[in-house]
């Protein structure tokens, strides 16, 4: 890499067609990627490539990156080890300083100046405004030099600390006067280049990517099945925070910490050997924790909104993590929203912890919907303490707990949806859509202070589905006449209406929870609405609102709500049943982008329903354990009824012959190697059920017990 | 395969035997049950030779065996004690039944099964009752403990049985019946009858070997018997 102030000659490339014809100056600034005038390349055409200075070969641009209105263009080319390139300056050049540069112009031969035309020294005198496909360009103005043709894209250097402060475009003959792009129009353009060193600029994917550069290179880019996946989500609220108050530095405590190898242990035990679906995959860890085996993405909330692609990458990162860890201080609305998303999808591990000054034990009003979670804190000790921050411990702890359940708990859940949204009964209709002539599901506030705009929503909704010629019932989770479950009931509902309308007045935690669930499960998608009102008291800078200002608007240009004023309801009401309407129209083929991100991420790595044996056996073991020949310690609740156990007993006698009929039979485990685990597992499982038939007095029982040991012995 | 996996298997498959041989019993087929029983004595004597062995004068300290490994001899001795006395071989029975006991109290080991046994089997032998009533008050007194201190061990089932025999052979009827309540509510369906069929053999040896409390244990028996019947426990 080029840091030093000469190093930079070193970087400098002709830029060639494909005939190897020069057509201007480009120069490397990272391993990958040149940086050259969007002129340039548009006269090269297509197969252009670059020449470095003292190199015969030249690089085949792969793909550029361009901004016409600059006009700059960002070229990838194959990565080489310990290519030279030169760092862009951050800081604005100061009048009067002194600027090199050097670059192939066509009125000096490369043969003469194999190592490029040095530009005289020229120093800084200002700025210019052009216009340029109509629009005003400020360009930097070097005084006392000219650039021949083919200089352009050559880079405007400080001669004092050897960084570019701009890139030569023009060169204005007879005022001898070079006009250059400045730096920082191009770190604008591409945000990431703005590095302390050359040797610290990202990939070209990275730098056209308009994800932040924490989250891009924190985020993995597929999911590689031999490795855990953790996120840690931080909240707005924890923006700007120093490290010792935000989640993700605990996070990387933890992981740091010699209790990560009890973090890895558990996490080992419930996943180790486990399928991926879609690729057949076992997943294998080894015995012993190695950080490298451990991929940690971390973005704040604010960033994962910034735009579509952003809010994309967080989707499929929170989906397929292992292990995921949420800030949810204040409850935060976008941070709610991504924890449903994560809900619905995984059955993993998800860590809720809260900041802000909050500790375990500490009162705290929860969303209704999130009661029982049980929530973690991060606030960093407010006394001085010896040894190792106690906050590690219990982290880490609570992770190894979370891995631990989830291995010996087929049904964990430390989200109060997954199960909710999946086991709607046998009924071939259970999990029938439910049409909008029959419900219109609401997610809203059920705060006091909502309730009017609630009573007038609901008239003019149902007036204007009247007027569509729908009859339905408009209601909120709380209109239901069911006694079932808040859990239960809501997310069936979630799942399962196609029409739902989502409130995000009032910011209630519980209704971008919802929202979340909803988008991540439902092809019907939900039609968004808020108050002008509250959404100005929201995220105005001067507001006083506990909501968090930024992401309130991130999250409206993402979704894009419909706006409503206080006395709008009618309009409002209007486009709402438009919208029901037309998505009734498209029979929820909507391609709705949150379910899809979902999705494709589900695709990658979710893991099959446990195997027929597997779960017969885990239950008849839940029911019955065969270690009860010996501990008789008793399964059933309620052991004291004879009628119980027996039931329980029976139960498990018919899942173990089942599974052991299905190994005899579908496996083959009878006649694979004896030494192999399907052999073994048919041979123990037939031991224990024929020996519990044999307890039987009946002689059918007793013909299959002898069958079964005939067959195994 | 470790020491810990064989014994395992060896469980299991002593189990399976020996209750195909008490099928075979409740049929009436003598010889096929005799034959279960002693397959499920070749699997445990394939195993045995491969444990360790408690020096006759041991104590907790003086021995150096790991304590899993322990449960499993335990076990095993309890279990070969229990098929020969299916087998009617008794004087053998009791000898493994005192094998597994020494693991149990060189180890403190929660279950008291082999202890209980030795001592019903020494009354099957000829021992009268008031030659035991010291090491029968014994046990009982160190399970009543246990039972009062480790919530663990208070879930066994058969713990509870063994502290319903030991009462009940001290004639602590009303005590007994409460032990084997709790036994019968907390055991498999199929465990009070084994523990009445035990019970019914030992008082049968304290009849014909005169001892002068035979019956008072078999009026208790009969009073465990008949609670038993209320839930449909019968002896076989």
């Amino acid at each position: 890499m080029t840091d030093s102030p000469d190093g930079w000659t070193q970087a400098v490339a002709s830029v060639c067609d494909s005939s190897g014809n020069v057509r201007g100056t480009a120069f490397l600034v990272g391993h990958d990627v040149a940086l050259t005038c969007f002129h340039v390349v548009s006269a090269a055409g297509d197969g252009l490539g670059i020449r470095l200075i003292g190199s015969d070969s030249i690089d085949r641009v792969l793909e550029m990156d361009i901004d016409e209105d600059i006009d700059i263009a960002l070229l990838r080319v194959t990565p080489q080890p310990n290519r030279p390139s030169v760092r862009i300056s951050a800081v604005p050049p100061l009048i009067g300083d002194r600027i090199r540069s050097r670059g192939f112009p066509r009125d000096h031969r490369i043969s003469e100046y194999p190592e490029g035309f040095p530009l005289d020294p020229t120093e800084i005198t200002g700025d210019t405004v052009l216009k340029w496909r109509s629009r005003q360009v400020k360009l930097l103005v070097l005084a006392g030099a000219e650039a021949g043709k083919g200089m352009s894209g050559a880079p405007a250097v400080d001669a004092a600390t050897g960084s570019v402060v701009g890139v030569l475009r023009f060169s204005e003959t007879g005022n001898a006067r070079v006009l250059a792009i400045g730096a920082a129009d191009i770190l604008r353009r591409w945000p990431n280049l703005n590095c302390e060193s050359a040797a610290d600029i990202p990939s070209y994917e990275t730098l056209v990517s308009t994800i932040a550069q924490s989250f891009a290179t924190t985020a993995w880019r597929t999911f590689a099945p031999e490795k855990m996946h953790c996120v840690v989500v931080g909240s707005e609220a924890s923006k700007d925070a120093p490290a010792d108050e935000r989640l993700d530095a605990l996070f990387q405590d933890v992981m740091a910490d010699a209790q990560a190898s009890e973090v890895w242990k558990a996490f080992r035990v419930a996943t180790d050997g486990r399928r991926v679906l879609q690729t057949g995959a076992h997943r294998k860890f080894p015995d012993v924790y190695l950080r490298e085996q451990v991929q940690i993405a971390s973005f704040n909330i604010v960033e994962a909104l910034s735009n579509q692609q952003s809010f994309e990458l967080a989707i499929r990162i929170v989906v397929e993590a292992d292990l995921a860890l949420f800030d949810v201080t204040h409850f935060e609305p976008a941070v709610m929203l991504l924890l449903g998303i994560r809900g619905a999808t995984k059955r993993g591990v998800t860590v809720t912890s809260v900041g802000g000054g909050w500790r375990e034990g500490d009162p705290l009003a929860r969303p209704f919907n999130l009661s029982d979670l049980s929530l973690s804190s991060h606030s960093p000790q407010l006394s001085p303490f010896v040894g190792e921050d106690p906050r590690i411990g219990r982290l880490s702890k609570r992770i190894e707990t979370g891995f631990t359940q989830l291995a010996r708990h087929p049904a964990y859940e430390d989200l109060p949806v997954y199960d909710s949204l999946r086991r709607l009964g046998s009924a071939e209709a259970a999990s029938a859509s439910i049409p909008v002539d029959e419900e219109v599901l609401v997610l809203c506030s059920y705060d006091e202070s909502y309730f009017a705009t609630w009573k007038s929503l609901r008239r003019a909704l149902r007036q204007a589905l009247f007027d569509k010629g729908l009859r339905t019932n408009i209601a909120r989770l709380q209109d239901l006449p069911t006694p079932q479950l808040v859990s239960q009931s809501l997310y069936e509902r979630v799942r399962r209406c196609t029409a739902c309308v989502c409130d995000w007045t009032g910011s209630s935690p519980s209704t971008f929870f919802e929202l979340g669930v909803r988008l991540a499960v439902s092809p019907w998608a939900a039609v968004q609405i808020a108050s002008d009102d509250w959404l100005s008291r929201t995220t105005e800078v001067e507001s006083e609102s506990e909501v968090p200002k930024l992401q309130i608007g991130e999250l409206k240009e993402l979704l894009n709500p419909l706006i409503y004023s206080g006395d709008g309801f009618a309009a409002l009401a209007i486009s709402v049943a438009k919208q029901l309407i037309e998505m009734r129209r498209t029979t929820g083929a909507t391609e709705q982008p949150v379910r899809q991100s979902a999705t494709e991420a589900l695709r990658r790595v979710q893991e099959p329903l446990p195997h027929v044996v597997d779960q017969l056996t885990q239950e008849a073991d839940a029911l019955n354990h065969p270690g009860r020949t010996r501990t008789n310690v008793p399964q059933a609740l309620f052991y004291e009824i004879r009628e119980i156990k027996e039931d329980h007993e029976r139960a498990a006698i018919h899942r173990r012959l089942a599974a052991w009929l299905f190994l005899e039979h579908v496996s083959k485990a009878g006649e694979l190697e004896p030494t192999s685990e399907g052999h073994r597992l048919w041979r123990e499982l037939g031991d224990s059920v024929a020996a519990d038939l044999f307890l039987s007095d009946d002689p059918s029982d007793l013909t299959i017990a002898n069958e079964i040991t005939e067959r195994i012995t | 395969m470790s020491l810990l996996d064989l014994a395992r298997d060896a469980h299991r498959g002593v189990n399976l035997q020996r209750r195909m041989g008490d099928a075979s019993r409740r049929s009436g087929r003598i010889e096929e049950a005799n034959e279960a029983y002693v397959r499920a004595l070749q699997l445990i004597d394939d195993i045995l030779p491969a444990f360790p062995t408690l020096p006759s004068n041991h104590d907790a300290g003086s021995v150096d065996i790991d304590r899993n490994i322990a449960v499993e001899a335990a076990e095993l001795w309890g279990e070969r004690g229990g098929i020969l006395r299916r087998l009617a071989r008794l004087d053998e029975s009791r000898t493994s039944y005192a094998r597994g006991a020494g693991f149990e109290e060189a180890y403190n080991l929660p279950t008291t099964y082999n202890r209980v046994n030795v001592l019903k089997l020494e009354l099957m032998t000829g021992q009268s009752l008031s030659s035991l009533s010291g090491p029968i008050a014994k046990v009982r007194d160190a399970l009543q403990t246990r039972l009062s201190t480790d919530e663990r061990a208070a879930d066994n089932a058969w713990l509870w049985a063994d502290l319903g025999d030991l009462r009940l052979l001290l004639g602590d009827v009303d005590e007994a019946l409460s032990a084997y309540r709790t036994f019968v509510a907390k055991a498999r369906t199929d465990s009070p009858v084994l523990t009445l069929s035990v019970l019914s053999d030992v008082v049968e040896a304290l009849e014909q070997n005169g001892d002068p409390r035979a019956d008072l244990v078999k009026s208790g028996a009969a009073e465990v018997e008949k609670e038993m019947s209320k839930v449909g426990i019968a002896a076989s």
